[in-house]
């Protein structure tokens, strides 16, 4: 499989634009698909675009999970989005997010059932028909399973790629979150999953709390994240393409900055592998 | 045509003279508005210093005084060297290296709790503002007072036009003429000298320019992107204030702007900069291109 995407990313957000537009060897950035007007994507991203840093369209409402046709104008957006920022291919997740004519307003855990693999496959298909490019599905964490799970979580995403030939974006602390709430070794659960199908790796913070471990995307990443991300790295045959997630209480730039060039040396990408960015003192 | 006739005033007709009047004024009116604007443009063609170090200046240049005191306070905030009490601060912990002379004015002043808007007129802080507008004048961002004397007297040049047209007009009706377009055209005349007369503005082109380049090169501090201040730190933050008003404050840090009885109202107006924001398609709310961020909220983002 030829790769989409190298080196070190970040999900880029309107309230840090600045500094990411300084990261150092950055190569892509992500974007919240429903925060993106194709018509005009906001300036920070076109000039990182210009730059030469990729932009993946990242949905999180297409509810690719639920029975419930899917909304043709969701899937057009998302496709829009991809054509006007030049993406080389865009992501979603495995989960449901509406359900009764109801936004949850959060990704829901689907039962791996083969009924619900047979929606799932369904809709990844006809969201598959309108995208250009190539579409990569993001397993989520959960705080519970459904009691009438057929399938491990690697081999329903197995079945799933196998089916439908999309590619994974594997978040490693949903890994790390799902492993410690189910008592089981994160490890054993990366060494199963379909690895030769990553597009991209994601890395988020999170925090325990009462026992359970919530990928909250507003702390910093934990260091048994870390060593689970050192472990996938070693069970791929080079160093895959990551990328910070964070979505709220952010720490000052140097510690931001801190945490991505971590999150990249962690992976295997070098801080001179980007493409050269001017840095303007700000 | 006949330019003049038994009985007309100064022996030119009334309509002869309201024709001539009304070039004439036309030829004055868009002189003297290019001299006011070559006046205020000393040095054209000149790029734009760099402010950037300088937020509070930048905050100056833009708002005066009060935006200002509020860029300083907000990066003292940020710092931990101010706390606010309900419209008034009070320093709290040390000044470090970076605090400059506003900064450590303020902190000075507001030993005992200082309500924000008589900040400008306690002595310390009136010298350090008046310190920065002389560097800014010096710069040729702000007009010097001796510019905007010269600025404003072009208004004396309108204002003769104006006297010939009353002149003419008392003569006219003395002579029993009818003068109901001179007074028209008198009125208007004088409006303009007014306005030229007491109009002037405060910054030289320079100074616009110079806002209009901060706002394009720092968009990202821009109100419409909600900037993070924690992840920015103080001195960007002053900086947004400085470039996009009380509207950057208003946008990163709510609870401060409420706890400093900063009006909402001038945060529309935020100094009139230009905006340089990133976001699209006039989007002022939260959706479109520029709508929060993450995809996710409350106790786990699970994404």
């Amino acid at each position: 499989m030829a790769e989409l995407l190298h080196g070190a990313g970040i999900g880029w957000r309107p309230e840090i634009a600045g500094v990411v537009a300084h990261l150092p060897a950055l190569r892509f950035c992500e974007v919240i698909a429903e925060a993106l007007a194709p018509a005009t994507p906001p300036r920070g991203v076109a000039e990182l675009r210009e730059r030469g840093v990729a932009v993946i369209p990242h949905g999180v409402r297409l509810s690719l999970g639920g029975a419930e046709p899917l909304l043709a104008a969701r899937v057009t957006h998302l496709a829009a989005c991809a054509a006007a920022v030049g993406a080389p291919l865009v992501s979603e997740h495995v989960s449901f997010v509406r359900a009764g004519g109801r936004e949850a307003g959060h990704l829901l855990p689907l039962p791996r059932t083969r009924e619900a693999l047979d929606v799932l496959t369904a809709n990844v298909r006809r969201t598959q028909s309108e995208l250009d490019v190539p579409l990569a599905l993001e397993p989520i964490a959960a705080l519970f399973d459904w009691p009438e799970n057929e399938f491990t979580e690697p081999d329903f995403l197995t079945e799933l790629l196998e089916r439908t030939g999309a590619l994974l974006l594997l978040d490693v602390a949903n890994v790390h979150a799902n492993a410690v709430n189910r008592g089981q070794d994160a490890r054993a659960v990366i060494d199963r999953m379909p690895l030769d199908r990553v597009a991209y790796l994601h890395m988020a913070g999170g925090a325990e709390r009462d026992g359970l471990y919530h990928d909250t995307h507003t702390d910093p990443v934990p260091e048994p994240v870390m060593a689970l991300l050192r472990h996938a790295v070693s069970r791929m045959p080079g160093p895959p393409a990551v990328m910070l997630e964070r979505d709220g209480s952010y720490p000052p730039a140097a510690q931001l900055e801190a945490e991505f060039t971590a999150v990249a040396t962690t992976a295997g990408h070098s801080r001179e592998s980007g493409p050269t960015c001017e840095r303007v003192a700000l | 045509m006949v330019l003049a006739a038994a009985g007309d005033t100064w022996g030119i007709s009334g309509s002869s003279f309201i024709a001539i009047y009304l070039v004439t004024a036309l030829v004055v009116w868009v002189a003297t508005t290019r001299a006011r604007r070559v006046l205020a443009d000393p040095r054209p063609g000149r790029a734009a210093g760099d402010l950037s170090g300088h937020p509070h200046d930048v905050a100056y240049l833009n708002g005066g005084a009060e935006l200002a005191v509020t860029s300083a306070l907000s990066a003292m905030h940020l710092r931990g060297t101010i706390a606010p009490q309900r419209g008034s601060v009070l320093s709290i912990g040390r000044l470090d290296a970076s605090a400059d002379d506003l900064e450590r004015a303020i902190h000075f002043t507001a030993g005992s709790a200082v309500a924000r808007r008589r900040l400008p007129f306690h002595g310390p802080v009136t010298t350090a503002l008046k310190t920065i507008e002389s560097r800014l004048v010096d710069a040729g961002l702000l007009v010097s007072p001796e510019q905007r004397s010269r600025i404003l007297r072009q208004g004396f040049w309108m204002l003769g036009v104006a006297a010939l047209g009353l002149i003419r007009l008392l003569a006219g009706t003395a002579n029993g003429r009818p003068a109901g377009f001179l007074l028209f055209a008198l009125i208007g005349v004088v409006v303009v000298a007014l306005v030229q007369l007491g109009r002037c503005p405060r910054r030289t082109r320079l100074g616009d320019r110079t806002l209009r380049d901060l706002a394009q090169q720092h968009h990202t501090l821009s109100p419409t992107m909600r900037p993070d201040w924690a992840v920015y730190g103080p001195a960007a933050a002053a900086l947004g204030i400085g470039i996009f008003g009380v509207g950057a404050l208003w946008a990163s840090d709510p609870a401060f702007a409420d706890e400093l009885a900063v009006q909402k109202a001038a945060a529309a107006g935020g100094g009139g900069t230009p905006d340089g924001g990133g976001c699209s398609s006039g989007d002022s709310g939260g959706g479109g291109s520029c709508g929060g961020g993450g995809g996710c909220g409350g106790g786990g983002c699970g994404g």
